[in-house]
């Protein structure tokens, strides 16, 4: 094959730290050759041995640092220490495959772009806008959870974007479409499960404006993460009856990609 | 002559379209890839995506959509074809023409020499229709085909005529089956020079089906019973492939020594996808079954 093989690789869990509701755990691999991007997620086994399917984290920064190994930044719901989901401790080793799956891509010059996030996915926007920032762009944040102790960590958000906004999963169509429209954003991200994305997807064609989401419950226990299942197929709008899968060809699509109206 | 069965292949559903697997080692050092389930779009009513959820060491999902066989012929198979990774087909349909159609546009399609056999999925539902006596209407049948050993010969000799004589042709039979050793003599009958045993089972809604590690005693039952019926003259003796709850080296291992000459790997590939290299590697620690060991003293 000419494509570079994925494998598990065995890294070192340095920490697991609170990050609001959250856990953020870092992971130190042996140097990964490829760039790190926002939107790309590893997969690591079942935390339990009754459990079949792997559980799929999403990759909230990544630090490289020569001879020394990638530094991966994981952000996972918190378990609460439940035994039934045990999460690893420092100095534990953990076995990850990845970072797996397409991210975010850049825009190559600098636009107003909005960021919606939901979930522990809020860490991969505040990575994502950071990263906009970075190129010249002004993000704007719009962070939606059910309740108020779900976003993730505000303090660090108002710092990496230009506005934030929080918005109730319910109205977060409006609220895209308030912000995109008076900071005249040219680009919606959206990070999070796959209603989010469908939201976000249908203001950025009712507004005219680019949109990449992603298109995969990262996080879900009905994923397996290596494109091989197929729960997480999505039809595509001019073939007939094709699919995308964005466990291989996403995570992030863009917005118009997708035949959204057909996705139950 | 006898066909070979290749010794460890994704199980039906599981391994995607090639590409995904193949980003996690090389297809072409193991013997095939299974492909599938191929078939007439949207003629067995399954459209949605596979769904899967938990349950306690095990998984149930729903029965994966069938790819296009239009899909598979100008998509696929020449992928396959320009690596030289031999393919084999599993091919569902509800009814027996929904199946010789798709293997007649398999073999006309040019690259068939890459397929190096077709598995006829005797697990899927059948929709028949019967006339009926005294009315004008008709009633139609909701089945597996296995349930009905009768309609399986019909099915495989139908498969059977499609497809060159030297062509592997192998029928897999689920946990589902109400009889698995007269669907095996049936299927055998109609032409399956091997059978493939799986023991994914019903679970909880329609169309549900539960696999994984829990049902590994399930898989080792439904060997032995046709291991049993063999030994007793009651179905030919063909190779004997089993799916379902092979998760590790060892139970693979336990599952070849039980009778087995071949497995396919399901939910085992999904949790760790280089689990089919690893088992191919430990294959040749145990060697094939061969025919006529059971007659043996």
């Amino acid at each position: 094959m000419s494509t570079p093989t994925l494998h598990r690789r065995v890294g070192e869990v340095v920490a697991n730290r609170p990050l609001g509701a959250y856990r953020q755990l870092s992971v130190v691999l042996p140097t990964l050759g490829v760039p790190v991007r926002p939107g790309q997620f590893v997969v690591v086994p079942p935390g339990r041995p009754d459990r079949v399917l792997p559980r799929t984290w999403w990759v909230a920064g990544e630090h490289s640092e020569a001879g020394f190994g990638s530094t991966l930044e994981l952000v996972v719901a918190d378990s609460g220490g439940r035994p039934e989901d045990p999460l690893p401790e420092p100095g534990e080793q953990l076995p990850v495959t990845g970072p797996l799956g397409r991210g975010f891509g850049l825009p190559t010059t600098p636009v107003t772009a909005v960021v919606v996030t939901e979930g522990a996915a809020g860490a991969v926007g505040r990575w994502l806008s950071e990263r906009l920032r970075s190129v010249g762009c002004s993000t704007h944040l719009v962070s939606c959870a059910q309740d108020p102790e779900l976003h993730v960590d505000l303090v660090q958000a108002r710092r990496s974007a230009d506005g934030v906004v929080l918005a109730d999963p319910g109205r977060v169509a409006d609220a895209v479409a308030d912000v995109a429209e008076r900071t005249a954003a040219s680009v919606l991200y959206a990070a999070g499960p796959v209603e989010l994305s469908t939201q976000v997807a249908a203001v950025a064609a009712r507004l005219g404006r680019v949109s990449q989401v992603t298109a995969l419950d990262v996080g879900a226990d009905s994923v397996c993460g290596h494109g091989l299942c197929g729960s997480c197929d999505l039809p595509l709008p001019a073939r007939g009856a094709s699919a995308v899968r964005p466990c291989t060809e996403g995570p992030v699509l863009r917005g118009d990609a997708v035949y959204w109206a057909a996705v139950e | 002559m006898r066909a070979t069965v290749p010794r460890v292949t994704a199980a039906a559903g599981c391994g995607g379209s090639g590409r995904e697997l193949a980003r996690f080692g090389d297809l072409r050092s193991l013997d095939a890839f299974l492909l599938g389930p191929v078939g007439l779009p949207g003629e067995d009513g399954t459209v949605a995506p596979v769904h899967l959820s938990d349950s306690p060491s095990g998984l149930v999902h729903t029965r994966a959509p069938v790819m296009d066989v239009d899909h598979v012929v100008g998509d696929l198979l020449p992928w396959f074809a320009a690596r030289g990774i031999p393919v084999v087909c599993a091919v569902r349909g509800s009814t027996v023409g929904a199946v010789t159609a798709t293997l007649q546009r398999l073999r006309r399609s040019l690259d068939f020499a890459a397929v190096r056999g077709v598995e006829v999925d005797l697990a899927a539902v059948r929709s028949d229709t019967r006339p009926a006596i005294g009315v004008l209407g008709e009633v139609s049948v909701e089945a597996t085909w296995s349930a009905d050993p009768q309609s399986c010969l019909k099915l495989l000799a139908a498969a059977r005529e499609q497809i060159p004589r030297d062509l592997l042709l192998t029928a897999k039979i689920g946990g589902e089956c109400p009889d698995p050793v007269a669907t095996a003599r049936a299927a055998v009958g109609g032409g399956a020079r091997a059978l493939v045993l799986s023991g994914s089972v019903p679970a909880r809604g329609p169309g549900q089906h539960l696999v994984g590690p829990a049902i590994a005693a399930v898989t080792l039952g439904l060997l032995a019973r046709v291991r049993e019926a063999v030994a007793a003259a009651r179905v030919p003796d063909v190779p004997l492939v089993a799916v379902g709850g092979v998760r590790d080296r060892a139970s693979a291992v336990e599952t070849l020594v039980a009778g087995a000459h071949a497995v396919q790997l399901g939910s085992g590939i999904l949790a760790d996808p280089e689990l089919l290299w690893d088992v191919h590697d430990a294959l040749p620690t145990v060697p094939p079954h061969e025919p006529g060991a059971d007659h043996a003293p």
